[in-house]
């Protein structure tokens, strides 16, 4: 108990920056998250028009 | 290396690169070069943190205003990618805040919260800062998003100088500007520009996102866009 009490300065800073990262590493996962759904949402778009160029080519 | 759904080529990840340095070398300013505090021996290393993420809460706020007021006076959703970014950005800061704040207090104080005005003011703009994201998730027409955005940012800035000013305009225990070693003003000085540095990368990444988001919606809804308009190419800030 002595021991805590003497380090509670320590743990208490420790403390505030482990909660200060996780917090920013869980906004940065979701942001990654969201990239890959872009991504993919991109991808399929991609391969829709080119597979409707030529016959888009022909139209124009 | 091939570009990113953002735009970004080597010289980007060199950026993102640059950017982790800049935030290991303020920990490591933060742990290795503050001096420790007599009193309050290393729960004061807080401080550097918190004065950074208050900072940028503040900060966000007012750029989410001013994005927020171009949106109403031009209705252009571009603005409302920059706000809604700011949004996002400034919540997540203004809860650290308070969150490292309150740590803090419960070491100097013994009081995890006391309804200084500081503090209060503080709270008022988180409690602005999560108004404007329940009631921009309650809605799904982008415009009526970005109004409400946009009046909630605007209302909500007039805390913003209550939030700076409280410890000079009111009593109360939070330090206005506490008295520090100059070792100690330096590595905050670091801190404040690193971190913010950092989340403005953030920012930058989530609006370049939304901005994404938004085009691919379109071309999903109303049909991939005429030839003559994509120059024969798929749209390169597309592409994943």
């Amino acid at each position: 108990m002595k021991e805590i009490e003497r380090n509670y300065p320590m743990l208490t800073f420790v403390t505030a920056y482990l909660i200060v990262w996780f917090a920013v590493l869980a906004y940065m996962l979701r942001l990654g998250g969201e990239q890959r759904r872009l991504r993919r949402t991109a991808e399929a778009l991609r391969e829709q028009f080119d597979k409707q160029r030529p016959a888009r080519q022909r139209a124009a | 290396m091939p570009e990113t759904a953002s735009g970004r080529g080597f010289v980007g990840y060199l950026g993102y690169a640059a950017v982790a340095v800049m935030v290991a070398a303020a920990i490591a300013a933060i742990c290795l070069l503050a001096p420790t505090e007599e009193t309050m021996g290393d729960a004061q290393r807080i401080v550097y943190i918190h004065v950074a993420v208050a900072w940028m809460g503040l900060a966000c706020f007012i750029f989410m205003a001013v994005a927020g007021g171009i949106y109403l006076a031009r209705r252009d959703l571009a603005w409302d990618h920059w706000s809604r970014a700011a949004l996002e950005i400034g919540w997540l800061c203004c809860s650290l805040t308070l969150i490292t704040g309150s740590l803090w207090a419960h070491a100097a104080w013994n009081t995890w919260w006391t309804w200084d005005p500081r503090l209060t003011t503080a709270f008022v703009l988180w409690a602005m800062y999560s108004a404007a994201l329940v009631l921009r998730s309650g809605v799904d027409d982008p415009h009526r998003q970005a109004r409400m955005g946009a009046i909630v940012a605007i209302v909500g800035a007039l805390d913003v100088p209550l939030v700076v000013m409280a410890t000079r305009w009111f009593r109360g225990v939070h330090p206005q500007s506490p008295h520090m070693e100059p070792a100690m003003r330096v590595v905050l000085g670091i801190s404040v520009v690193c971190f913010t540095v950092f989340f403005t990368t953030l920012l930058l990444l989530r609006r370049s996102q939304l901005r994404i988001a938004d085009m691919l919606e379109d071309m999903e809804c109303g049909g991939l866009p005429p030839l003559s308009e994509t120059a024969g190419d798929f749209p390169r800030v597309l592409e994943g």
